[in-house]
């Protein structure tokens, strides 16, 4: 702590701040952490082909919505549906290749890698939070209009 | 510590990897994202399962058969989701002790989300195989 004229000055911020001026230990990443990223390796990949299958189907369903001979107001929440599952998808299906080709990496002993995997982790979780967000909302939508068409149905009925 | 060969085919110390602010910082924002990837899987897990209970004509026909595929699929969901959380949750939370000192933390954080690549591999083919079947149905 700095000397100071008076001996009851409440401590200042640097004096609390002990990492201020000393350099900080390297945030090293242990070989067994390595290790498990190599191991996740094969899992990565295989996400990778059934997101990939998912958004084959995804454009199979928007074919199939499309080709339906129905009013097209109709279709605009089915579609939204889609355009946002194809979207995410998509993005799940370039951070996942990302974080596979990293994790191959690391397979082949090139431990820098980590690096890109850690960035590949935030963006794929990222995309992730943004797909559970809107996937809720749709669903929240769509039962909110399944309860809205039943009470339409009652008064009709009534 | 690990050894790379070289061309005499001896083989050297490697140093071990180290990660820089800004790759510290992509951990740290990671470990957030899935900590909200967990809260809002649960909260979707919850809303499906209670919708199942208030609207059971979902999972109902008016003849009062239970539609299998329906219910199968509310299941599978919920119980993917309800894993897919538990692994990320304590994704987040082995980050964070990382972050604060506690280097084989990482380990086990990386050792849960192979775990969750694993689990969230058999959800998303299920997943895109009960599409390609109710495309297939409406074609």
């Amino acid at each position: 702590m700095a000397i100071t004229t008076n001996p009851f000055e409440p401590p200042r911020t640097l004096d609390l701040d002990a990492a201020s001026g000393a350099p900080r230990e390297p945030m090293v990443v242990p070989k067994a952490a390595l290790n498990e990223l190599a191991d996740g390796a094969a899992w990565v990949r295989r996400l990778a082909r059934v997101t990939a299958a998912f958004l084959a189907v995804d454009v199979l369903s928007a074919i199939a919505t499309l080709s339906r001979p129905v009013d097209p107001m109709m279709m605009i929440t089915p579609l939204l549906g889609i355009a946002a599952d194809t979207t995410i998808a998509a993005l799940l299906l370039m951070s996942l290749r990302r974080y596979a080709y990293a994790s191959e990496r690391i397979q082949r002993g090139d431990d820098s890698a980590v690096g890109q995997i850690v960035g590949a982790q935030s963006y794929y979780f990222k995309v992730t939070a943004i797909a559970v967000v809107l996937g809720t909302c749709l669903w929240l939508w769509k039962v909110i209009a399944y309860v809205v068409a039943c009470r339409l149905r009652l008064e009709h009925g009534a | 510590m690990t050894t790379t060969e070289l061309d005499d085919g001896t083989s050297e110390p490697q140093q071990p990897v180290a990660l820089t602010d800004w790759q510290l910082g992509r951990l740290r924002k990671a470990a957030g994202w899935a900590r909200f990837v967990a809260i809002g899987g649960l909260t979707a897990a919850g809303l499906a399962a209670a919708a199942t209970f208030v609207f059971p004509e979902q999972i109902i026909t008016s003849d009062g058969v239970v539609v299998v595929s329906q219910l199968i699929d509310v299941i599978v969901f919920c119980a993917s989701t309800i894993g897919a959380a538990v692994f990320l949750s304590r994704y987040g939370r082995n980050v964070t002790l990382y972050l604060t000192g506690d280097p084989p933390a990482l380990t086990r954080a990386f050792r849960h989300v192979r775990r969750f690549f694993m689990l969230w591999t058999f959800a998303a083919g299920f997943a895109a195989l009960m599409q390609f079947l109710s495309v297939w149905k409406n074609f």
